[in-house]
């Protein structure tokens, strides 16, 4: 398969297939093009046959009989599913309270992650900025955290302070001010906060590999002992963390008792790793749902 | 029309919190087609199609009270769909189980949803030999798809079922509109390459004079 069309002159293969389907901006140099060129004429013939038989194979309409058997079954399995309003909840018992609290352990995480490789650049340059670095008083600085830009989520209400910064270590405290939960959030009872409302599939199971820093001078043990008690301070009701070290990985096993109750999403900038374990709208009966993760050292 | 679709859904939202059940009967109504025939385009399997379908309602059920409308319920649902057939879809692929093709009638392993279905019956009107080339072709071309990678898959699926513009596409799968495009121009490709491969498109990739 190739990225581009096989002729000099030619459009790049998205633009052949978004004006296929209809969805290029008018450009005549490209209609004309695509009128006129045998090869994207073949490509596009080509297209409307796999459009053609694609569609065949994949219609199928519902049986007759599927909306009452979905209708007989909803309401079997959830025979005896509370639909009264929540019971009235202290914030700090509520899902949006425990997913501030382990999204910022988890950033927290990331954060040593960052530190401590940022440690190990400071080392090579000991003469700069190290000691700049530790000359001051410990500082205090906002370092806003970026939760997920959709959901009722968006919003820097995590922020990360700088509370103690000497020659061996930088460590920052996770505040999570109630006054930086985004606007509209508000009128929403505390309880019924939920930061991104959709779910997002994670709950296969399956092994997310996480590498870090690749610096020959990285501290792989160090790294990875920090991350291992951060995780196992990890303090929450239905949420249990194991890890294992082998060589220079860590593998994690997090498990949420309800796999209805939480989304997960991962983003790495910078060299900062931020996991978010998010409420999801799923019910909160649905079993449990396994995270896994190896650290690992490249 | 989609304002139309919005003031009905609201209704039917506020009335089933209220405590009125039958509304939820309509929002099965409105969207269980949708949901249906995106999760058999995934799945290939009326019988799990139908119960993707079944699942995402149930989940529906008890969580609408808390849905915060901040996407449609219908891009909501579709998400549901969508996690729920990848999931039935991995797991199918790791018991092994091989590709349902229900090109024909009854060939499904439900027996109970076996009516005959225009869609998915050939036309009796073709001759034997269409009949079974259909069938092969279809049989192939579930196989192309099935060699996709899942968020390809995933994508020229929901482009061939109705027809669905990109910037939906993108909203259901919680991509960027040119994440879509680049997909569908990858899966396109290499659907291309295959069907060339196993004679469907005779001349595909033969753009070498």
């Amino acid at each position: 398969m190739n990225d581009q069309a096989t002729s000099p002159g030619c459009p790049d293969l998205e633009t052949v297939s978004a004006f296929f389907d209809g969805e290029l901006e008018p450009d005549e140099t490209v209609r004309v093009h695509l009128g006129a060129c045998p090869d994207c004429a073949k490509r596009l013939a080509d297209y409307r046959t796999i459009r053609g038989i694609v569609s065949r194979a994949v219609a199928s309409e519902p049986d007759p009989g599927m909306n009452e058997r979905i209708s007989a079954y909803v309401r079997a399995e959830s025979a005896g599913f509370a639909f009264s309003a929540p019971r009235e909840r202290d914030f700090s018992d509520s899902r949006a309270a425990w997913f501030l609290r382990i999204a910022a352990l988890f950033v927290l995480g990331g954060f040593f992650v960052y530190l401590l490789t940022d440690q190990m650049h400071m080392n090579r340059e000991r003469t700069g900025r190290l000691h700049a670095a530790v000359s001051g008083a410990p500082q205090t600085s906002a370092h806003p955290v970026s939760v997920p830009e959709t959901g009722a989520g968006a919003g820097d209400y995590v922020r990360a302070r700088l509370v103690s910064n000497s020659p061996s270590e930088r460590r920052y405290a996770i505040d999570i001010d109630p006054a930086l939960i985004p606007a509209e959030l508000e009128g929403i009872p505390e309880h019924e906060r939920i930061p991104v409302p959709f779910l997002s599939g994670t709950d296969d199971g399956a092994m997310r590999r996480i590498p870090l820093h690749g610096d020959p001078a990285f501290d792989a043990v160090r790294m990875l002992e920090s991350i291992r008690r951060d995780l196992a301070a990890l303090d929450v009701p239905g949420v249990t963390v194991d890890t294992e070290s082998r060589g220079n990985s860590l593998f994690t096993t997090i498990r949420l008792e309800s796999a209805g109750m939480f989304d997960m999403s991962m983003t790495k900038a910078d060299g900062l790793f931020e996991l978010y374990l998010m409420s999801g709208d799923a019910p909160a009966d649905e079993g449990p749902m396994f995270l896994r993760f190896e650290f690992f050292c490249e | 029309m989609e304002q139309e679709q919005k003031a009905r859904e609201d209704a039917l939202l506020k009335a089933f919190r209220s405590g009125d059940d039958t509304a939820f009967d309509a929002l099965i109504g409105m969207y269980s087609a949708k949901l249906y025939k995106v999760a058999y385009a995934l799945l290939g399997s009326r019988q799990d199609a139908e119960e993707v379908v079944q699942d995402t309602f149930l989940r529906a059920y008890r969580a609408l009270r808390t849905f915060r409308g901040e996407s449609s319920l219908e891009t909501w649902l579709h998400r549901i769909t969508l996690n729920l057939a990848r999931n039935k879809y991995q797991w199918n692929r790791r018991r092994g189980e091989g590709l349902n093709v229900s090109l024909t009638a009854g060939d499904d392993s439900d027996g109970e949803s076996g009516a005959e279905n225009e869609q998915d019956v050939p036309d009796r009107r073709m001759e034997p030999d269409v009949v079974l080339e259909q069938d092969e072709i279809g049989t192939n071309i579930m196989k192309a798809l099935n060699s996709l990678p899942d968020n390809l898959r995933e994508t020229m699926v929901l482009r061939h079922v109705n027809d669905m513009p990109y910037e939906l596409i993108a909203q259901r799968l919680d991509c960027k509109v040119g994440t879509v495009k680049s997909r569908l121009s990858r899966g396109r490709e290499m659907l291309r390459d295959y069907l060339a491969a196993v004679g469907i498109l005779p001349s595909a990739g033969g753009i070498q004079q």
